[in-house]
């Protein structure tokens, strides 16, 4: 599987114990592949962003097997972990992105330095250049907008050629325009630099401007969509809304319920 | 409000032990000072009361000039006056008190001694009802010794063993026939019993004691007794009762350790200040974190009033919690304080005792500073608009750094001149003047500091940029982002290590001053010495001087002449450790007695032309050849103090003798060898002062022309070397026999104010722990992106090193400033000499940065066990 970047396998994410178990993630197996934007959506609790984290190495799954660029992250210990975030992996959160005391060019290049490692000058102006932030790099993050900050957020995650980009609600505090223009920027890291990226979503025209779309529901992926628009998503969603959770387990998986014990 | 004050508190669980640990070690020094006071008090009315049983009144010699208010310095009274006093009806027996210094070799070879604490010989008193033999029998004849249980005990040795007794004559060998355990407290000085003839004809050859203790037959009163035994008393006696005699003890006792109470308490006073430092940032902090909290209060209709009092009402709780365990730890403090004492041989046997005033004034402290500095913090959270409870990144507002750095410098500015005016200019308390004026300092420059927090810390960041390139950049970054908290967590540590480095200058240029002078005006080439607690019988001069290599061998002998024409108050310097006869006098020159004796002059034994060949002493006017009885010669300083020229004549009563004329024969410069208020020969202190309480503690001894001074070295050391306690010092070693007394109260200074060094370092963790809290998300963010544990754990060390840093800097630039002015103005007093010990304030620096790694230890392994999820979970 060449061109798949990461792999979740049997992915289980249990919280809690006894009466307060709650299976975020209940057996999760899905492919992403290269240089393809795919975008994750679901209700909220469906597991979405506990699916992200384990696959971005911020969290450790239960049990099962995550795969980020052919390494094995279940054996990984923080260290490793840590690199492996640092150094193929790269973020846009959906607040709080930057470190305030640091300038804008600052934060573009910290997982570089960090690593104590060269920017690569050539690629670094490039991103800035696709991004609109050439005067704004020696500004602070609270002298920057929403928007502004979101797009250095975006550069950073570029800036040291990761071999994902995950991005957890990136517009989801953000207005149209601005949420337009960073949703554009990461279509355009992938039509034009062969980026792969993963995206949390709960917003279908956001999801629109993936490749393919994964729908969770109760810890279970329970669909898939490949070129996706905004009224696709939308109908989508609303059956998950309008039948609920017993739409999605009759559909998909009879006899599993979502809490661990009896229905 | 009030419930929302409680709320607030049981919500926040951590952050409240936290601000609760900064109360706590506040004042558990306050509380610490004073039960360690208190027991010592106890001690002391244990001792009192408990050598009490069986007596019922004291006849003593009237007081001279010099008494210490322990029995010396007073009148010699004929033993025989026991049998008038006895022939009074109602006394049932009436014992001399015959005692003076006598030490016994133990099972090593080596005096017997527990620190500092003196060593006593006394007469058993077979019908004492304090001191009994409790194992083999009572001394007989000159060649018995029976020691004190604990005394014994520490000599390793045990009945039947034979030891060496030093009393006032040369060593004796003698046998160890009993043990006597007594219930006096002994405050760790050794006793040692002998049979009464014995003692007698060490401690009272003349037949002459200063004191009796009188037991009744049980028919009178205390009161009664006296009255009894009064007419029987010649002029020289008087007699009181032994709860008068107590009550004495117990003011001398209060007198005596009013310095040691004073310290205590500027010490505690100290770790106070830091603390408040330490919770007017924490309080800061807290409230900043919860601006959106109070705005929200406001918004739902609390006034500012409200706000302001919810915030007081919990720093209230918060203040007496931490006061209540501050109380406890200070318990252990006392605890420390007395081993530490009792390391120095003095042992205090009074518990830890907690008095309701210990209670009252801790909890009064702790809760009175908790309040007044969450004060301001709390004033500035209840002006907090409502409105910000809607925006999303808030800040509390900040006043104009330019008008704070401003009221600072003004504040500093009024602190040095008030220290200026406390140390150069004639002020009624100038004590209040320097301690008001070095506050004043310390609140300025902490308000200040803000100011220079930005340029210093940057600059002290260098190094770490240098190092850790975009770690120490972060590092750097944090510490310089709120640079009013850095600030004031940096001022708790500097304020402790102000002091320390003051003490330390005036330590260090004390050091250099007297080795300057004694070093140069030595002209003695050694110097036989016991220390300055320890004496040894008179009989080694005499032979010393008989050998052939040693042209003079004069020892240092002080007395007191009293002054004016009342001859019936004169006295001696009691030579038995209650004065310093090795000439260390204060350095004020004034008698070395508690101060009730102005009018009378400290001088030493010995001709101006005699000990001109000991020491170089630079004659100022006069004839110093003259050798007569009458003749006196006074430094300068006296000369000018009391206006005599040469020439003059001067009434005085040297010691026990008759009063008799002096005149002033010769002024010279003034010699920190010899720390006295004049000369006079060395027949008039053989008068003086009685045989039995004749000893030395120092000989000067001059080598004569031409003599092998390494071969004469080695016969002073044969010489003196049944004597135990005495040692052969040349020039350089003499010197820092006083330089190392300098240097050891230095120690305990550092010591105790090290502790609030210690509380600093609780300080800066507090910030930090606080800062990482603060900082959740962006720690989280940074792990997120790839920094590793160890960077991150790199991080936060750096911050603190920066703080901890600027704190110890901040610090040694305020003890330069402190010690320099304390010097300047001590410099008329014999501090002449500036020495600033620049290895030791580098050290300083160091161990500023120490601390910073220390403080930062626990917050930054804490920080690096954060879940990264956790952090960066969107709430």
């Amino acid at each position: 599987m060449a061109d798949t970047v990461a792999s979740a396998r049997e992915l289980v994410k249990i919280y809690g114990k006894g009466e307060a178990q709650v299976n975020a993630l209940d057996g999760v197996s899905v492919d992403f592949e290269r240089g393809r934007f795919t975008a994750i959506m679901g209700p909220s609790g469906s597991g979405k962003s506990t699916l992200m984290h384990c696959l971005a190495a911020l969290d450790r799954p239960t049990s099962g097997q995550v795969i980020v660029d052919n390494v094995d992250v279940s054996t990984l210990k923080d260290r490793a972990l840590t690199k492996l975030r640092r150094d193929r992996v790269g973020f846009v959160f959906q607040a709080f992105n930057l470190v305030p005391t640091l300038t804008a060019s600052e934060n573009i290049t910290l997982p570089v330095d960090i690593a104590g490692r060269k920017v690569d000058r050539e690629w670094f102006d490039l991103v800035i250049g696709i991004l609109g932030l050439g005067d704004r790099l020696s500004h602070k993050p609270n002298e920057l907008s929403g928007g502004q900050q979101q797009r250095v957020a975006c550069a950073r995650a570029l800036v040291s050629r990761p071999a994902i980009v995950f991005a957890d609600e990136p517009t989801g505090n953000l207005d149209s325009r601005s949420a337009a223009e960073v949703l554009g920027f990461l279509r355009r890291s992938v039509d034009e630099f062969g980026q792969s990226v993963v995206m949390v979503t709960h917003d279908p025209s956001a999801a629109s401007y993936a490749d393919r779309v994964i729908f969770l529901a109760d810890g279970h992926v329970v669909e898939e969509m490949a070129d996706p628009t905004t009224e696709a998503v939308l109908d989508r969603m609303k059956s998950f809304d309008s039948h609920g959770r017993h739409a999605s387990t009759d559909t998909v998986e009879p006899t599993k319920t979502l809490v661990g014990g009896d229905a | 409000m009030f419930r929302v004050s409680i709320k607030n508190i049981t919500g926040r669980f951590w952050t409240l032990v936290l601000t609760a640990l900064a109360v706590v070690l506040g004042t558990a020094f306050v509380a610490g000072s004073l039960v360690f006071t208190d027991s010592i008090d106890r001690t002391f009315n244990q001792l009192f009361s408990s050598s009490s049983a069986g007596t019922d009144a004291v006849v003593r010699g009237t007081e001279t000039a010099g008494s210490t208010g322990f029995g010396d310095g007073r009148e010699q009274l004929p033993l025989d006056l026991a049998t008038d006093i006895e022939a009074v009806d109602g006394v049932s027996a009436a014992t001399p008190q015959i005692q003076g210094l006598a030490l016994m070799v133990g099972a090593d070879g080596t005096a017997v001694r527990n620190g500092n604490a003196p060593s006593f010989g006394l007469a058993y008193d077979p019908q004492s009802q304090t001191a009994r033999i409790t194992e083999g029998r009572a001394p007989e004849g000159p060649d018995e010794i029976a020691p004190e249980s604990s005394t014994l005990e520490r000599s390793g040795l045990s009945v039947g063993d034979t030891s060496q007794l030093l009393a006032t004559a040369e060593p004796v060998d003698v046998t160890i026939v009993g043990v006597v355990t007594s219930d006096d407290a002994s405050l760790g000085a050794t006793s040692i019993y002998l049979d009464a003839a014995t003692a007698q004809s060490y401690f009272a050859p003349q037949e002459t004691v200063s004191a009796f203790s009188i037991r009744g037959d049980g028919s009178l009163s205390q009161d009664e007794l006296a009255a009894a035994i009064a007419p029987v008393l010649p002029d020289a006696a008087e007699v009181v009762t032994q709860d008068v005699l107590v009550e004495e003890g117990r003011e001398a006792v209060g007198t005596a350790l009013g310095f040691v109470n004073t310290f205590l308490l500027v010490v505690a006073f100290v770790s106070l200040l830091v603390g408040a430092f330490i919770i007017f940032n924490v309080f800061s902090m807290l409230l900043a974190r919860r601006t959106r909290e109070l705005a929200l209060l406001r918004a739902v209709g609390a006034s500012s009033g409200q706000v302001l009092l919810a915030v007081l009402v919990e720093a209230l709780a918060v203040g007496l919690i931490g006061s209540v365990i501050g109380l406890g730890l200070g318990l252990l403090i006392a605890f420390a304080l007395q081993s530490v004492v009792g390391g120095f041989g003095f042992e205090i046997s009074g518990g830890l005792p907690v008095d309701a005033t210990t209670v009252v004034v801790t909890v009064l402290a702790g809760v009175i500073a908790t309040v007044v500095s969450a004060m301001l913090p709390a004033i500035r959270a209840s002006r907090v608009a409502p409105v910000a409870a809607l925006r999303d990144d808030v800040a509390l507002p900040e006043r104009q750094i330019r008008i704070r750095a401003l009221i600072g410098l003004v504040l500093a500015a009024a602190g040095v001149a008030a220290l200026l005016t406390g140390l150069f200019v004639e002020v009624r308390s100038p004590l209040w003047w320097v301690g008001g004026g070095v506050l004043g300092v310390f609140f300025g420059v902490a308000i200040a500091a803000p100011l220079i927090a930005r340029p210093v810390v940057w600059l002290i960041s260098v190094p770490s940029v240098a190092l850790a390139g975009t770690v120490g950049r972060l590092a750097r970054q944090n510490s310089l982002r709120n640079p009013r908290r850095t600030a004031a967590t940096a001022s708790a540590l500097m304020i402790g290590t102000a002091l320390v480095g003051a003490a330390t200058i005036v330590t260090s240029s004390i050091n250099a001053s007297l080795s300057d002078s004694i070093e140069n005006d030595l002209t003695a080439q050694y110097v036989l010495s016991s220390g300055q607690t320890t004496f040894f019988p008179t009989t080694v001069a005499a032979d010393a001087a008989e050998l052939d290599g040693v042209a003079l061998a004069l020892p240092t002998r002080s007395l007191l002449l009293q002054l004016g024409s009342d001859p019936s108050a004169a006295g001696t310097a009691p030579a038995d450790g209650t004065a310093p006869a090795d000439g260390t006098a204060p350095a004020d020159g004034t008698a070395p007695a508690d101060g009730t004796a102005p009018e009378s002059l400290f001088v030493l034994a010995g001709s101006l032309e005699e000990t001109r060949r000991a020491v170089d002493i630079t004659v100022v006017s006069g004839d110093a050849s003259a050798t007569g009885e009458d003749s006196l010669a006074i430094p300068r300083s006296t000369a000018d103090e009391r206006e005599w020229s040469v020439g003059d004549v001067v009434t005085a009563r040297p010691g026990l003798a008759e009063p008799r004329e002096f005149t002033v024969t010769a002024i010279y410069e003034d010699s920190s060898i010899l720390q006295a208020e004049g000369l006079v020969s060395a027949a008039v202190y053989d008068e003086a002062v009685p045989v039995g309480q004749q000893v030395d503690n120092q000989i000067l001894i001059v080598a004569a022309d031409g003599a092998d001074l390494p071969a004469l070295r080695q016969e002073l050391t044969t010489l003196v070397e049944p004597y135990l306690v005495v040692s052969v010092l040349d020039g350089e070693e003499f010197t820092s026999q006083f330089t190392n007394g300098v240097n050891q109260v230095l120690g305990i200074i550092s010591a105790l104010l090290g502790l609030s060094i210690f509380v600093a370092l609780i300080g800066i963790v507090i910030t930090l722990v606080l800062s990482v809290i603060e900082r959740r998300r962006e720690i989280g963010l940074l792990r997120a992106v790839g920094l590793t544990r160890t960077q991150l754990r790199r991080t936060v060390t750096l911050e603190g090193v920066a703080t901890s840093v600027f704190g110890a800097l901040l610090g040694i630039t305020l003890g330069v400033v402190f010690g320099l002015s304390l010097q300047r103005a001590l410099s008329e007093q014999g501090l002449e000499t500036l020495s600033v010990p620049y290895v030791t304030l580098a050290v300083f620096l160091v161990v500023g940065a120490v601390v910073g790694v220390l403080a930062s230890a626990a917050p930054a392994w804490w920080a690096s066990r954060r879940d990264v999820l956790e952090s960066i979970a969107t709430e």
